[in-house]
């Protein structure tokens, strides 16, 4: 289990990977490199939100959010599996100006039914309304999906081949967990935030 | 509904620490017993050591303990441990030089597991990263175990054992700082170069892209780390001041804990006003229950006939002052070693008192005893990895931590990982300590 990815996020991990010139790492999928930058021109579209839950750590994201101003509180979601030295480390590092707090999956107990406060993932595009999102990510959706009737929001600023093999990844059908999406075009233009057609 | 209704503003997500009760608890009980059987032998007289209990020991214990919090609380010490994580460059011999000299650093004022606690969370992640090898990790551990020993014994604050030896009355602040300092910050010195050597001969192969990656991800890890300035002016100021009275005013006008007490209040005062968490509304009474139980069974003991006869016997010796605090510090040594660095130099100081009395062997010689006395316990306290609470963090932190090779490998840190390097922290920690009591001797 890499658990600096699990600590610094999938996009942030990629980055220092990319910048390091190191593409050996089995872990990352190959359109995540290219990911910061369309991630931070999505960031404007969870502005208007009064709270956001991360399904997983990012801090690029959080960083994001610092530099824009948001004034809303943030929830990290952080996977189980990471240990609690690492929590400590993760709560410590929050950039300066967020209001941000760390918590279990479980912890996101009690229904949601606020349209302010968006549940957001960052997953590839995999095409066919299918996208790779961190394995952590899918155990946080289906813990709070009975719960969670506020928009689940999927940010998808690259895409990714489906056959990426990686026990820290998983594809999922858009429909069944996301509510709205923002992506990418191939014409690298970033979308606004449009709903995901629903699947059973 | 408000969305932040529904989700709970703070959860904790660190678990218990159970093994430090569990110690605790058996301490306890070991305490009562201790009493229970002293009493009914008639060897010491219960309601008379409770009544002497030397309760300023415990509170100025507490006082730092919480002042350390403090510090904790203005992020300077987490802040300090990732600089020092991010100037390694994740290269082995840096690493080994750069914790050691916080260690030794941030130890003279602060209790080394407090130390410890902050800095493993930071280092561990790093030495995973690195893939160290079963053999660099062991030599890494050993060495911050050693240096971290002899940064709590360098200062009269710097732990446990050394507020107990000020607070005795042998030694005021300064000659402890006098004295003991030297000899501690060489000794800490000696063996990094030792640990230093030792690594680079069997040192692993990391290739170069692989080390500026691990750096890389340090330095994202800990970029956002910040410290609240203005609590750490006040919290320094406050520090100085506390240090300046040490120095200057005799034990017998106002006691160190008297200061300390004061100081905290200060501290306390000032830390509110910079906006930090009061340091009494996350206090552990975990290691004061354990340093209570610890006391009262060294105390029983120091009560009881058999310190007496063994100062009588010490006493009678007709071998000289170097040989008979040689002998004092072999014997200190090994009951520090076997049983606990704190609970057995709490028993054997009344011995120390004893022989450093008006009149006894010791009496011209006391700061020289106690630099004897506290290299002893230093020395003892380095010989096995359960002679010191530091050294059974470290191992169940390395479990944890899950930490595996190159070649995938589990690595751990136990007694038997530790046994060869402890025995050598040990014998060069005495050495060192003897040779420099000799050369006081020579002085005096």
């Amino acid at each position: 289990m890499n658990f600096d990815m699990m600590e610094l996020g999938p996009v942030t991990y990629s980055e220092v990977i990319s910048r390091n010139g190191t593409w050996a790492n089995r872990s990352v999928p190959t359109g995540l490199g290219r990911a910061s930058g369309a991630l931070q021109e999505m960031i404007d579209e969870l502005l208007p939100f009064s709270a956001i839950v991360l399904s997983h750590p990012e801090l690029v994201l959080l960083e994001g959010l610092a530099r824009r101003g948001y004034v809303g509180s943030v929830i990290v979601v952080v996977p189980y599996t990471l240990p609690a030295d690492r929590v400590g480390i993760l709560r410590r590092n929050v950039p300066k100006g967020v209001d941000a707090n760390m918590l279990p999956p479980h912890s996101l107990s009690g229904a949601c039914i606020d349209t302010d406060c968006a549940m957001v993932t960052i997953g590839l595009d995999a095409g066919a309304r299918l996208t790779l999102i961190p394995t952590w990510s899918k155990a946080t959706l289906d813990a709070v999906g009975q719960v969670w009737f506020g928009p689940s929001i999927l940010l998808q600023p690259s895409s990714a081949s489906t056959k990426h093999r990686s026990p820290d990844w998983c594809l999922v059908n858009e429909g069944a967990y996301f509510t709205e999406r923002v992506r990418r075009t191939e014409r690298n233009h970033v979308e606004e935030l449009l709903p995901v057609e629903r699947t059973s | 509904m408000s969305s932040t209704e529904v989700l709970p503003a703070s959860s904790s997500l660190e678990p218990a620490d159970h093994s430090g009760a569990r110690e605790t608890f058996i301490w306890l009980c070991g305490a009562a017993a201790i009493g229970s059987v002293f009493h009914l032998a008639g060897w010491a007289d219960v309601s008379k050591v409770i009544a002497h209990f030397p309760w300023q020991v415990l509170a100025m214990y507490l006082g730092l303990e919480l002042y350390a919090t403090m510090l904790r609380e203005a992020g300077l010490l987490d802040w300090l441990a990732a600089r020092v994580a991010m100037l390694t460059r994740a290269e082995r011999p840096r690493v080994i030089i750069g914790f050691a000299a916080m260690l030794m650093i941030v130890g003279l004022v602060n209790n080394n597991l407090t130390t410890l606690i902050v800095a493993f969370p930071i280092l561990l992640p790093l030495l995973r990263a690195m893939n160290v090898s079963q053999r660099s990790l062991t030599l890494l551990l050993s060495m911050l175990l050693a240096v971290g020993n002899c940064a709590g014994a360098a200062t009269p604050i710097g732990d446990f054992p050394a507020i107990m030896i000020m607070s005795s009355g042998l030694v005021t602040f300064a000659q402890y700082l006098l004295y003991c300092f030297p000899l501690f910050a060489l000794t800490a010195a000696v063996l990094a170069t030792i640990y230093r050597r030792l690594d680079g001969r069997h040192g692993d192969v990391v290739e170069l892209g692989h080390r500026g990656l691990v750096a890389q991800i340090v330095a994202r890890r800990h970029e956002h780390y910040r410290v609240n300035i203005q609590g750490l002016k006040w919290l320094g100021g406050v520090f100085a001041l506390m240090v300046v009275a040490w120095l200057v005013i005799p034990i017998a006008v106002v006691p160190p804990v008297a200061i300390a007490w004061g100081g905290l209040a200060m501290a306390g005062f000032g830390a509110d006003r910079a906006g930090m968490r009061s340091p009494l509304s996350n206090v552990d009474v975990t290691p004061m229950l354990r340093m209570i139980a610890v006391f009262f069974a060294a105390s029983v003991i120091g009560a009881s006939p058999l310190i007496d006869g063994m100062a009588r016997v010490f006493s009678a010796l007709d071998v000289g002052v170097p040989l008979l605090l040689l002998l004092i510090m072999v014997l200190t040594t090994v009951l520090c070693a076997l049983i606990d660095a704190g609970g057995a130099a709490a028993a054997l100081l009344p011995l120390l008192v004893k022989l450093a009395a008006d009149g006894a062997p010791l009496a011209n010689y006391r700061p020289i005893a106690v630099v004897a006395f506290a290299s002893a316990i230093c020395a003892g306290s380095s010989l096995f990895l359960t002679s010191a609470t530091a050294g059974q963090l470290m191992a169940a932190k390395v479990q944890s931590a899950e930490l595996v090779d190159a070649s995938d490998r589990r690595l751990v840190f136990g007694f038997r990982q530790y046994l060869p390097y402890g025995g050598m922290n040990c014998g060069v920690q005495l050495l060192l300590a003897f040779g420099w009591v000799y050369l006081l001797l020579v002085l005096a």
